[in-house]
C-alpha cells in the first residue's frame, strides 16, 4: 500500500536507521506504526486510549530530549487532548510530533466524531506549532524526513485513512518551511488569472479544476499547501502580486482552515486578490463514501470550475 | 530528631509565610501542606545539587500541585538554588517569571505545571525516557488529592504498571481539603490507597509531617527494583503550622494579616503553632 499513512512509517524507520531518537506513541493505534513496530519494538510506547495521557508523555519524552511521535484519530488528539498541546508541548516549543490520521472526510462510514474538520482551526490558534499537511506519499516522505527529522519543534501532521489514496507524483520539490510546493512549473511566475492552492488529497481535484479552465482559455497556477502555518510572507506577496483571484481547496471546515489561515496572513497588504474557499460545511454530520461526501460539500471540479468562472467574470466574490 | 531538619522546615515556613504577606495572597494553605516533603526531596533524596541543576541527566521533581510553587521556590532559595532577589520577586514586580505557577527556566524546575492533571503524563515520559536511555535517575512527581479528580491521572495508572516504572513515585499530598471543599464532601476519593492497589500500584501511607518518616519512605522509594509504580500518600494538613488557617477551606488561596503573620515570623519562631515536633 502507498498511501501517506504507509509513508509515515516508512520515513519513521528511515529517521530511527540515521540514528535519530524517535518514539513512537500509540493511543491504541500502534497501526500507524507497523513498520516500526516490526522492526523496533522498543521504540513504541503503548498508552492506550489515553489521548491526553499520551500528550502529555510526549511532553515529558522531548524534555528529556528524545523525540515524540504521536499518532491517531486527528480529532482526539486535536481535541480531547488540546490543552496538554497547549500548555505542555506548545508553549514550550517541545520537539513533538503529532500525526493526525483520518483527517477530512477520509473516516468515511466512521461519520462525525471521527471526521478531523476543525483541527487545523483549533491548532492554528496556537503559537509555535507548524501545521501542514503532504498530498501523498512521496510528498510524506519528504515532509516526515524535513519536520519529524531535521527540524526541532512541534509539529502537526495532517494524514488520512488506510488505503484508497491517490498518489499524484513520484518526485516532488524540495520541503521549504512555509512555502507552497508550485506544480504546474518550476516556480511560481504570474500574470495568471487564479491561482489555485489544494491542501492534501484535494491535490486531484485541484488538478482538474484546471485542466478544466485552461481549456477555457484560462490562465491558472497550482500549489500543493504543504504548509498551513507557518507561511512565508514573501511568497504570499509574489502571489496576491499575480493574480486576481485565490482558491483555496482543503477537506476541513471553511471555518479556521487553510482559506482563513490565509486571509488572515494578508492583513496589510497592499493589494489582496478576490478570494473564493472550497471547503467543507460546518457541523457536518454525515457519513458516507469520501467521494459522497466531497460532492456533498461542492469540493468537486465542476462546482470549483464554475464558480471561479462566475467570479472571474462578474467580478464578485461568491461565498 | 535532627535540629537541623526543623530548622530547615521552619526557615521553608516563613519564607513562606512573608511572602505571602508580602504579595498579599498566595495558595498558602496546599503550599504549608508539602513543606516537610519537599524538604525531605532536597536534603538527601533527589540528586540535585549547584553542579547538575541544569542538567536533565538527574532526579527529576515535578510539582504537579503547580499552585504550591511558592513551597517549592521557598525550599530552592534555601538550598541555594534559586537567587534571593528572584524568590523576592514573587506576586511583587509589575512582571516576573515567578508566578503562581513554575514555569521552565527558574533554577531547579524541572516541569512547568498549572493546570491540574498535567504533572503525572510528564512524569510518567520522564521516567521512560530515562528507562529507555537507561539512565538511572529517578521521577517523583508530587500531586495534590483533589487533583485526582482529574481523569488523566488515572490514564496514567495502567501505563505506569504496564512498563512497570519503578523509577517513577507519586507522592499524594492527602490534606483532605481542595479549592472549595473537603475531598470527602464533594468528590470522595477513599477509599483512595485501595484504588491505587486495584491499579496495581504498590501503595505506602505517611505522616506527611513527620520528617524521618516521610524520609524512609522516600529513600525506599527510590531505591526500589520491584517492577511496581509506587504511590506514597502523605497524610498531612492544609495550612500546617498557621493555627488561624489549618484544615480551612479558606486555606487554599488567601493572604495573611500582619499580625498573624508578626507571631510566626518571630526568629524564636520553629514551625508556628507549637504542634510540630
Ligand atoms: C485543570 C485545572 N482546573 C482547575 C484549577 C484551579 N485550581 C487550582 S488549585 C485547585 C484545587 C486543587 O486541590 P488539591 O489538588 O487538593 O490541592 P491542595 O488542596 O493541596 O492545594 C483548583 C481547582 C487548575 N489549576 N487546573
Amino acid at each position: 500500500m502507498s498511501d501517506r499513512r504507509a509513508a509515515l512509517q516508512e520515513g519513521l524507520v528511515r529517521l530511527i536507521e540515521e540514528g535519530k531518537e524517535i518514539v513512537c506513541v500509540s493511543v491504541d493505534s500502534a497501526s500507524r506504526f507497523k513498520k516500526v513496530k516490526d522492526r523496533y519494538p522498543q521504540r513504541i510506547i503503548e498508552c492506550g486510549i489515553c489521548e491526553q495521557a499520551g500528550m502529555g508523555i510526549c511532553a515529558g519524552l522531548a524534555l528529556q530530549g528524545l523525540i515524540p511521535v504521536i499518532s491517531g484519530y486527528a480529532t482526539f488528539l486535536t481535541m480531547r487532548a488540546f490543552e496538554q498541546v497547549r500548555t505542555d508541548i506548545c508553549r514550550w516549543f517541545l520537539n513533538v510530533k503529532i500525526c493526525g490520521t483520518d483527517t477530512g472526510f477520509s473516516a468515511q462510514y466512521a461519520g462525525f466524531t471521527h471526521q478531523a474538520l476543525e483541527d487545523i482551526a483549533i491548532l492554528s490558534t496556537l503559537e509555535n506549532i507548524v501545521i501542514c499537511e503532504p498530498c501523498d506519499y512521496e510528498d510524506t516522505l519528504l515532509m516526515s524526513q524535513y519536520l519529524l527529522g531535521d527540524f526541532h519543534g512541534p509539529v502537526y501532521m495532517r494524514l488520512g485513512a488506510r488505503g484508497g489514496e491517490e498518489n499524484f507524483f513520484e518526485r516532488h520539490r524540495e520541503i521549504q518551511m512555509g512555502c507552497f510546493e508550485p506544480l504546474s512549473a518550476e516556480t511560481f511566475s504570474g500574470p495568471v488569472d487564479v491561482v489555485i492552492i489544494a491542501l492534501g488529497q484535494l491535490v486531484g481535484v485541484g488538478m482538474e479544476v484546471v485542466e478544466r479552465l485552461e481549456k477555457r482559455g484560462y490562465r491558472v497556477f497550482l500549489f500543493n499547501a504543504r504548509f498551513v502555518k507557518p507561511l512565508s510572507v514573501e511568497m504570499l506577496q509574489k502571489i496576491t502580486c499575480a493574480t486576481s483571484l485565490i482558491v483555496t481547496l482543503e477537506e476541513h471546515s471553511k471555518v479556521g482552515g487553510l482559506g482563513d489561515v490565509l486571509w488572515r496572513s494578508f492583513q496589510g497588504f497592499d493589494r489582496v486578490p478576490r478570494f473564493l474557499k472550497f471547503g467543507a460545511l460546518n457541523n457536518f454530520g454525515f457519513s458516507g463514501k469520501r467521494v459522497a461526501l466531497l460532492e456533498k460539500c461542492g469540493l468537486h471540479a465542476q462546482r470549483v470550475e464554475e464558480l471561479i468562472v462566475r467570479t472571474l467574470n462578474n467580478g464578485l466574490e461568491v461565498r | 530528631m535532627n535540629p537541623d531538619k526543623t530548622c530547615f522546615a521552619a526557615s521553608v515556613r516563613k519564607r513562606i509565610i512573608e511572602a505571602t504577606l508580602h504579595a498579599g495572597v498566595s495558595h498558602i494553605g496546599g503550599s504549608l501542606s508539602v513543606v516537610e516533603v519537599l524538604r525531605c526531596l532536597f536534603n538527601g533524596i533527589l540528586g540535585i545539587d549547584a553542579k547538575n541543576l541544569w542538567s536533565r541527566e538527574r532526579d527529576q521533581l515535578v510539582l504537579s500541585k503547580g499552585h504550591a510553587a511558592l513551597a517549592l521556590y521557598a525550599v530552592l532559595v534555601e538550598k541555594g538554588f534559586l537567587p534571593e532577589e528572584l524568590f523576592q520577586e514573587y506576586g511583587q514586580k509589575e512582571e516576573t517569571v515567578m508566578g503562581i505557577h513554575p514555569e521552565l527556566g527558574i533554577p531547579g524546575i524541572d516541569a512547568a505545571t498549572g493546570s491540574l492533571g498535567h504533572g503525572l503524563p510528564i512524569g510518567v515520559g520522564f521516567a521512560l525516557s530515562f528507562r529507555m536511555k537507561n539512565q538511572p535517575f529517578h521521577v517523583f512527581v508530587l500531586a495534590g488529592d483533589g487533583e485526582f479528580n482529574e481523569g488523566s491521572n488515572w490514564e496514567c495508572l495502567p501505563i505506569a504498571l504496564h512498563y512497570r516504572l519503578d523509577n517513577l513515585t507519586l507522592i499524594v499530598d492527602r490534606n483532605r481539603l481542595q479549592l472549595s471543599g473537603f475531598t470527602e464532601e464533594m468528590h470522595p476519593l477513599e477509599p483512595l490507597g485501595e484504588k491505587f492497589s486495584a491499579f496495581g500500584w504498590d501503595v505506602k501511607e505517611v505522616d506527611g509531617h513527620n520528617m524521618e518518616a516521610v524520609g524512609e519512605v522516600l529513600r525506599e522509594a527510590k531505591n526500589r527494583k520491584n517492577g511496581l509504580p509506587l504511590v506514597v500518600i502523605a497524610q498531612t494538613v492544609k495550612g500546617r503550622g498557621v493555627v488561624e488557617i489549618e484544615n480551612k477551606v479558606d486555606s487554599h488561596y488567601c493572604g495573611i494579616s500582619p499580625e498573624v503573620a508578626r507571631k510566626y515570623l518571630d526568629v524564636s519562631f520553629q514551625g508556628g503553632s507549637g504542634v510540630i515536633p
